[in-house]
């Protein structure tokens, strides 16, 4: 029986697992085992899971192929479900060079996008990269920013296209297909209210029981316990730890009122119609030690 | 003009230079087994039974692959390879089709089972690195290939099942080993001069160890298990898990089941392991200094079997 595929999408470091997390254990009902979340559906630049269903394997063809294909792979993968699949996205919502969605609305439910205040998905991305914030802040900037797409060595995912991070949150918003946003910043605000709402955007269960116990299972001093207890499949290897600080205004603290100002001068009129105040908040910093200013300049 | 090589013992004759291939060294009299050539290729098949994203199948013999920016690829009874590139398709490209899934087609039409995994000789039987892309075995055979080991095949090994006395041999394959950039930095070989796998990426053609050009007999299939950052050793594997594991790494399941062909293979994998052959699962890091420690590995399980 085929079904369709519900997109969970996000610029990197956006709150993109913890959304995975509630969801599964919501549908599962106990708390979620963090390397168990490909049983919502496979991230939708899995390399295997594109290689299974299209026959030929990626390494083989060339990277333009490689995202021409995918909105084929989404097809089977919709036509195989005996269930909705909820799989996780961090592509824009793009054309592939062949003039077609990367993902095909006709295999898609909707959509819940997540998005994040940049400049703390700057000093989150600076720290899953092992790079500079500095750095972060520019491939933020860059029309043509992608993950794993590296000709050096062979990715477990896909070339993800990014586009920069106003356009990837543009991109999502004016998709052809119902799509629910969600502001990490109200998912730590009040957990209850935003994951309600997400679960009824899905068609799951969003009874006061069921999300209250969802929120409990998915605390970040919970999933930073699980992650100390058992590590976490999908934490880059060289990353001290995936679940690092989880708070939604960190970045008040990381960025100097340059690298805020960079961040402001690109996505500002992103920022101010999802309620981020592009103007530097007092609690910034004025001053930077070296140690930070020398591994920003890095 | 057509270029003549030796793929699995068998004579290939090819309209395609596949330098990769190793030249065919026996009598040049003797006839084709498999002949690729250039021609053209109907856009679909006319009674087709089964479709995929990129492929028609027609019964067990005619299958039908087209790819954008490639053109189509006629591959029929394990024998006769027809290709129309399409304005778009680089040579390159067409090479690593044919070396690769066209291969596997090829033998599982022959009846053979074709593996994905890198074969080397170690002790003088054949061990078998197996997994997906990205598993890490190419990276693992060449540290094995720079310690001594010989090269069977890379990424596409053909098992012949034999009786009487019954028997798993590995076929010689393609025996350059494809290595990424940061492989070769890792081992400490230049790129220079390297002729590249595809057109868009920095994967180099390697050829400088010793290669193994007859069939050898299986002693083992380890399947590797890439992981980013849980690594859980290894483990022998026994019975239907043993079963399962090498099933998943047919070389490749959905275009088998198009030919009617994965219930074969699967038996295939049965009479394999009543062979004699043994499962291994080990787990690599997402670093390649782990690969040396993974080889180490390997050789210590063969040691003790």
């Amino acid at each position: 029986m085929a079904s369709k595929i519900w997109w969970l999408a996000s610029y990197p470091k956006s709150g993109n697992t913890w959304l995975r997390l509630f969801i599964v254990t919501v549908l599962s009902r106990k708390p979620a085992d963090m390397n168990k979340l490909h049983s919502l559906g496979t991230s939708s630049a899995g390399r295997v899971a594109f290689d299974r269903s299209i026959g030929i394997e990626a390494v083989e063809l060339s990277l333009r192929q490689q995202t021409i294909l995918r909105p084929r792979a989404y097809e089977v993968w919709a036509a195989e479900a005996k269930r909705p699949l909820y799989c996780k996205a961090h592509d824009a919502y793009c054309l592939t060079p062949a003039g077609e969605p990367l993902f095909p609305p006709a295999a898609t439910w909707g959509a819940v996008y997540v998005v994040r205040d940049p400049r703390a998905v700057a000093v989150s991305l600076a720290h899953h990269t092992g790079s500079s914030i500095d750095h972060a802040i520019t491939l933020m900037a860059d029309a043509n920013a992608a993950f794993s797409h590296s000709g050096k060595r062979v990715h477990l995912q896909l070339k993800q296209h990014l586009m920069r991070w106003s356009e990837h949150v543009e991109s999502w918003l004016s998709a052809p297909f119902p799509v629910h946003l969600v502001r990490y910043e109200d998912m730590k605000a009040d957990p209850h209210t935003a994951f309600a709402a997400i679960a009824a955007a899905l068609g799951l269960p969003s009874d006061r029981t069921t999300i209250a116990a969802a929120v409990e299972g998915t605390s970040f001093a919970h999933l930073q316990a699980q992650e100390r207890a058992s590590g976490f499949v999908e934490k880059p290897y060289k990353m001290a730890a995936f679940f690092r600080e989880g708070r939604s205004d960190g970045w008040r603290d990381a960025l100097t009122p340059e690298q805020a100002a960079r961040i402001a001068a690109t996505h500002g009129e992103v920022m101010r119609r999802l309620g981020y105040d592009p103007a530097p908040a007092p609690a910034l910093r004025s001053q930077v030690p070296p140690a930070r200013a020398a591994a920003a300049s890095a | 003009m057509t270029y003549a090589y030796s793929l699995a013992t068998l004579r290939v004759e090819s309209a395609l230079e596949l330098p990769e291939l190793t030249p065919w060294q026996g009598p040049d009299a003797a006839p084709p087994d498999i002949v690729f050539r250039l021609g053209s290729v109907p856009p679909r098949l006319e009674r087709t039974d089964r479709v995929g994203a990129v492929f028609q199948a027609r019964g067990r013999d005619e299958f039908l692959l087209t790819l954008p920016e490639a053109g189509r690829i006629l591959v029929c009874n394990g024998r006769e390879v027809t290709i129309e590139m399409s304005g778009e398709a680089d040579l390159i490209g067409t090479r690593a089709l044919l070396t690769g899934p066209v291969q596997a087609l090829l033998w599982h039409q022959r009846g053979l089972l074709p593996l994905h995994a890198n074969g080397v000789v170690v002790g003088g039987r054949a061990v078998l690195l197996a997994g997906p892309s990205a598993a890490g075995k190419s990276a693992l055979a060449a540290v094995l290939a720079g310690d001594g080991c010989e090269i069977l095949a890379d990424d596409v090994c053909a098992v012949e099942l034999r009786e009487a006395p019954r028997r798993a041999m590995v076929l010689p394959g393609v025996t350059m080993l494809r290595l990424w950039h940061d492989t070769l930095d890792h081992l400490g070989i230049s790129p220079e001069g390297l002729r590249p796998v595809l057109s868009d990426n920095e994967k180099f053609f390697v050829d400088r160890w010793r290669r193994c050009s007859e069939p050898r007999e299986l002693a083992a299939v380890i399947v590797l298990v890439r992981r980013t950052n849980i690594v859980r050793g290894s483990e022998q594997l026994h019975g239907p898990i043993a079963e399962n594991a090498v099933r998943r790494v047919v070389h490749t399941r959905r275009p088998a089941r198009a030919l009617c062909r994965e219930e074969d293979a699967a038996a295939a994998v049965t009479r394999m392991l009543l062979a004699g052959v043994t499962v291994w699962r080990l787990s690599l890091p997402d670093d390649l200094a782990g690969v040396r420690d993974a080889a180490a590995k390997v050789r210590s399980l063969l040691e003790q079997y």
